[in-house]
């Protein structure tokens, strides 16, 4: 009992280390549904500095720069599109996480279900080779047990 | 028959290596500017040294260098040598766009260590940066005469990176 009301403290006390993660930079918004896009978007972008996180999950100078950028151009009635549109003709496909569909990444695409269908055909075409194979030992088995009967005969009828 | 099947995995495998060294482990993991071939962005901003508005018909002395730089930035410090030996030799003409930088810094830090640009364009809130699609001090672009981005190189310009990236296509100007 003494130890959980130990660990709830502990809990407690970690929990302030949080916000110092809590001051960053504040943005206002006309209306909430720009609010919400605007924190849609910033998760959909890369950071072109660090390369493994989103925009949102960014504190590099770049990665504050295009939250500003967004910032602005939705509230100044930019679209997502186009807003795209403007990230990506800078910083190039490689801003967004989603690749576009074209043929130099069609592989990317299609490959998975390539892959599904190989490992499919591989398992049919294994399944029917072990049915023939257990087809024959069975037929094998049939002709020996029939063999069997015919000597039996022959001997006894002797 | 069996045998050659029992091969396969391997087989994929060693397709599935050889495929992903030469798609992963290319030269540089740069990315691959989106600007390249296109027209150098529209810009009027101050420059660093007069506070004059400067567009891109200022950008004159073509082909040329332009060069994102900044006092806080290190690694500008390394390339600082081989850009002012550019300049010296008269190699090619060298404009700089000063990264999200304190004016006295900047111009202080160019009297200390020399001057290598014609001018700098004075590009505090990184507008600018962000239309060349920057996204780290420094990188340098090499802009053909009709102002078209040719080539671009994030990180110091050493004399290396110029044999390889930007030499022969100076020659080709």
């Amino acid at each position: 009992m003494m130890n959980r009301k130990i660990v709830l403290l502990l809990i407690l006390l970690i929990s302030f280390f949080g916000l110092s993660d809590t001051k960053k930079e504040l943005y206002s918004f006309s209306d909430i549904e720009r609010q919400e896009r605007f924190i849609q978007l910033q998760e959909i972008y890369r950071c072109p500095k660090c390369q493994s996180s989103s925009l949102a999950g960014s504190n590099s100078l770049i990665a504050k720069d295009l939250k500003g950028q967004i910032y602005k151009l939705i509230e100044e009635g930019k679209t997502d599109k186009e807003i795209e549109t403007y990230l990506r003709s800078r910083y190039g496909d490689f801003i967004v996480y989603k690749p576009p569909f074209r043929k130099n990444t069609l592989i990317l695409w299609l490959g998975p279900f390539l892959f599904l269908i190989v490992v499919f055909a591989w398992v049919m075409i294994r399944k029917i080779v072990f049915k023939s194979e257990v087809e024959d030992l069975e037929s094998e088995k049939i002709v020996k047990a029939a063999e069997k009967t015919r000597l039996k005969n022959l001997f006894e009828g002797d | 028959m069996n045998r050659i099947i029992h091969l396969l995995p391997l087989a994929f495998f060693i397709v599935l290596v050889v495929a992903l060294h030469n798609f992963l482990d290319k030269e540089d993991d740069q990315l691959a500017s989106a600007l390249l071939d296109k027209s150098f962005p529209t810009f009027s901003l101050p420059s660093l040294e007069t506070q004059e508005l400067v567009e891109n018909r200022d950008l004159s002395k073509l082909p040329a260098l332009v060069n994102v730089w900044a006092t806080w930035c290190i690694t500008c410090r390394v390339e600082h040598p081989f850009l002012m030996k550019l300049k010296q030799e008269s190699v090619i003409n060298i404009y700089g766009i000063n990264y999200k930088d304190q004016k006295k810094k900047a111009i202080d830090l160019l009297e200390k260590i020399g001057n290598p640009y014609e001018f700098s364009i004075f590009d505090q809130k990184g507008i600018l940066a962000i239309d060349l699609g920057v996204y780290g001090a420094p990188e340098t672009f090499l802009i053909d005469q009709k102002g078209v981005i040719k080539v671009r190189h994030v990180g110091a310009l050493t004399p290396d990176v110029w044999e390889k990236k930007f030499k022969g296509f100076l020659g080709s100007l």
